[in-house]
């Protein structure tokens, strides 16, 4: 039942019909000029500042911090006290290169990794029992189950690609890391970001996404742009956070070279 | 206010009935001021940030790529449906609304989806999804706060963005203890959080998510969904089949034309620089350790808008991005609210698009609701000209004009359950038939625009016809509602002031008054209409030298 028969052709030559033309456009038609914004004029170290005011202006709490140790120790403090109770990890460069899986792990932390991680491992151990054939199944059961300890995760830590100065935006690409659902489904997000991944706005952002994708060829499967934590203003216009993805959001600013 | 008075079965050919009941209820009234003013200010301000300049510089170049988009519609949506099948999704291709309600509920069947979950989205509440799928046994859950409370409540949203802008906490308090069986608490916070529990069990099982878009990018074949909730986000990763549902006008050419339309957006519909969360979708995930969908379904549905796009005078209705600024700003809207609007879209832009897609019998009042302020066309991020619009829609109603392909989308999305043919027979008859005392009051009000227009040819039967009014007038006591009555034009008359003539014509007094104020000019004192300039003197001054 891919539509009806004919379906996209009828409707096609009904809009041409409606704008009152007959033929098929062979051609695509010519862009319209561009349009430039006007740049912020900020140098970078000014960037970073911008961003954190907005930031703090849609409700994040945001952290600049200089090593290892301290981006550890911050992390340690925004966790819930209770060892049992998971923190998602996603899997970007980032976060591994800091090693804190192991760092969790180490401190007796119930660790969640990315779907990916999650079903490659679940696999492994259960390997040597499984004819091939059942593989798809066994990962179909792995995928329902990574679904419910993550409801269950209070943290989601992930890390961002980009992020937008003169709103207060983290960026973060799918297949740079699995963050769909870690950065949504725990009441916590923290998100660790290097300060010299901030742009100046949305207009960069696209431009960055067109030059490293090269569109029309492909285009990152997601992308999904954070300003602040979950919101509502459906009950009498009061601004209300957390009503379905995470109600706090935590910004680190770390530069790994520092 | 009262839930009874908005659960009458209403539509918008009882529009004068509907409004007559929102203006009766006075809590109504309150909650619509307080909410639109509150998303007034924040506008303002956000644009003042942006500054007067740039933000006029980007709703003339959103508009430039509406125009441009609509001009080229075919090649546009004809790009992205092969970008998004090459990106391994697939496309429908709706007509009309019945098209599409088959299309998704023999899907959810396919897929042996019992619960979808939605996120808010217009044009699911333009084909009636929710009822259809009722019908076929898919329990369809709204997931935005709002559109969940007036699901539960058994209501149409009343705003395009804060559906459940009627209602007041202690509404929702109610509500949520009659329907979800808890102690009764109207803490807005922790309604919130109960509304974010059950929710997410419904997420967990359903099989289905649905969402609307809010552009579609053709040159990569990418959604763009804007939203501040995070309902949307969970909607289209948690299920495993995505459906999208579009607009044809949705679709925008490059990646970079988001740009203008997301800062323009956030800002007309709350005030904020950039919602909480856009997603930005290509494509289906090719392995199951992947996040997201496995099947993902764009429906792009016509229903109506072909005949909107072949009218020249009405295409404009196709350029609207949804912010929702024009109801807040609308003093009709600001009184009445959505729901007396009898249909899925409301205020200034509901009253363009409800007749164009019901059919202009159906909705014949909804283009007289304006007092033509222009408001509306001031905040429209996208610079839709809706007075004129209304314009021409009062003139193609009048005249009989009909250019509205028929039967496009005449199922009104009730929330009630209806089958097809049931809702057929309905629209059919509850054609739009003025009753035989408007039918004289228009009679009478043609016949008085007939001798006022006569009236106005010459001076002479101008001046004429003046000094009879005068007389007239003066006889009956210069009371306006008795003018009426005794005119006969009770509905012209009845929300319209006739003002007193004066004793004297302007024009008899106009060579004394200039008199006057020559006298004065050359006295050098400044008139009260004189402008004063830089230097402080009056226009007559600096005219003097």
């Amino acid at each position: 039942m891919e539509g009806l028969p004919g379906g996209r052709e009828q409707m096609l030559a009904q809009i041409r019909d409606a704008l009152g033309r007959r033929a098929v456009p062979a051609v695509a038609p010519a862009p319209l000029p561009p349009f430039h914004s006007n740049p912020d004029g900020l140098d970078a170290g000014e960037r970073v500042a911008r961003f954190i005011f907005e930031l703090k202006r849609v409700g994040a709490g945001v952290e600049q911090l200089s090593t290892e140790a301290e981006v550890k120790e911050h992390l340690a403090g925004l966790l819930p006290a209770g060892t049992d109770v998971p923190v998602a990890l996603s899997d970007g460069a980032a976060l591994r290169r800091l090693g804190l899986r192991e760092w969790l792990e180490g401190a007796g932390r119930r660790v969640l990794p990315s779907l990916r991680e999650f079903v490659a491992e679940g696999l492994e151990a259960g390997g040597a029992r499984r004819e091939p054939d059942a593989r798809g199944e066994e990962v179909a059961a792995l995928v329902e189950q990574y679904r419910g300890l993550l409801l269950e995760a209070a943290v989601g830590v992930t890390a961002a690609d980009l992020a937008l100065a003169d709103t207060g935006t983290l960026v973060i690409v799918s297949g740079e890391e699995q963050h769909r659902l870690i950065s949504l489904l725990p009441p916590t997000h923290v998100c660790l970001l290097d300060p010299a991944r901030v742009l100046p706005s949305l207009t960069q952002l696209l431009a960055h996404v067109r030059r490293r994708f090269n569109p029309p060829r492909a285009a990152p499967k997601n992308m999904t742009c954070i300003t602040g934590p979950s919101r509502t203003a459906d009950i009498e216009q009061a601004i209300t956070t957390g009503v379905h993805g995470p109600k706090t959001l935590h910004v680190i600013l770390y530069s790994p070279g520092s | 206010m009262t839930m009874e008075s908005r659960k009458h079965p209403d539509g918008p050919e009882t529009f004068v009935e509907n409004y007559r009941r929102a203006l009766d209820d006075s809590g109504l009234r309150g909650a619509l001021a307080t909410a639109t003013g509150k998303a007034l200010d924040s506008r303002r301000q956000a644009v003042a940030d942006v500054g007067e300049g740039d933000w006029e510089r980007l709703r003339s170049r959103a508009r430039a790529i509406k125009e441009h988009t609509v001009e080229h519609l075919d090649f546009y949506l004809a790009q992205l449906a092969d970008k998004v099948e090459r990106g391994g999704g697939h496309v429908f291709w709706a007509q009309t609304a019945e098209d599409a309600r088959r299309y998704i509920t023999e899907l959810a069947a396919r897929k042996g989806c019992g619960v979808a979950v939605k996120s808010k989205s217009m044009m699911t509440e333009e084909i009636g999804l929710n009822a259809a799928l009722e019908a076929a046994g898919v329990e369809a859950v709204e997931t935005d706060l709002g559109e969940y409370i007036v699901q539960l409540a058994g209501e149409r949203p009343s705003h395009i963005n804060m559906p459940a802008i009627h209602k007041t906490r202690g509404d929702v308090a109610d509500l949520f203890t009659a329907k979800l069986g808890v102690e009764r608490d109207d803490d807005i916070a922790r309604m919130a959080g109960l509304a974010r529990r059950v929710l997410r069990r419904r997420f967990a099982e359903a099989g289905m998510g649905i969402t609307g878009v809010n552009y579609a990018v053709a040159e990569t074949g990418t959604l763009v969904l804007v939203e501040n909730e995070g309902n949307i986000r969970l909607t289209n990763s948690l299920p495993r089949v995505h459906v999208a549902l579009m607009g044809i006008e949705k679709v925008i050419p490059r990646l970079e034309d988001v740009d203008v339309f997301l800062r323009l957006l956030s800002r007309s519909a709350s005030g904020q620089q950039l919602c909480s969360y856009l997603s930005f979708l290509t494509g289906v995930k090719t392995s199951p350790s992947e996040e997201g969908p496995e099947e993902f379904h764009l429906v792009i549905l016509d229903n109506g808008r072909t005949g909107m796009l072949a009218n020249p005078h009405l295409r404009e209705s196709l350029f609207c991005i949804r912010c929702g600024a024009c109801l807040n700003v609308c003093p009709v809207y600001q009184k009445i609210g959505g729901h007396a609007y009898g249909w899925v879209y409301p205020g200034p832009i509901g009253a363009v698009l409800t007749p164009q897609m019901v059919g202009r019998e159906r909705a014949a009042a909804l283009p007289f609701a304006s007092s033509l302020c222009g408001a509306c066309r001031d905040v429209c991020p996208v610079k839709i000209n809706i007075p004129d619009m209304l314009l021409r829609l009062r003139h193609e109603i009048k005249e009989g004009v009909r250019k509205s392909p028929p039967r496009a989308a005449t199922r009104p999305a009730h929330h009630r359950l209806v089958t097809d043919d049931e809702a057929d027979d309905e629209a059919e008859d509850e054609l739009y038939v003025a009753p035989l005392r408007h039918r004289a009051a228009d009679f009478v009000e043609r016949a008085l625009f007939m001798l006022w227009a006569a009236a106005m040819k010459t001076p002479f039967r101008y001046r004429a016809a003046s000094r009879v009014a005068r007389v007239a007038q003066s006889l009956f006591g210069r009371r306006n509602k008795d003018a009426a009555r005794v005119l006969r034009v009770p509905r012209w008359a009845a929300s319209r002031d006739l003002p007193p003539f004066a004793a004297r014509p302007f024009r008899e007094r106009w060579p004394e008054l200039s008199k006057d104020a020559e006298e004065y000019r050359a006295a050098k004192i400044a008139l009260p209409g004189d402008r004063p300039t830089r230097d402080g003197k009056g226009p007559a001054a600096a005219r003097r030298g």
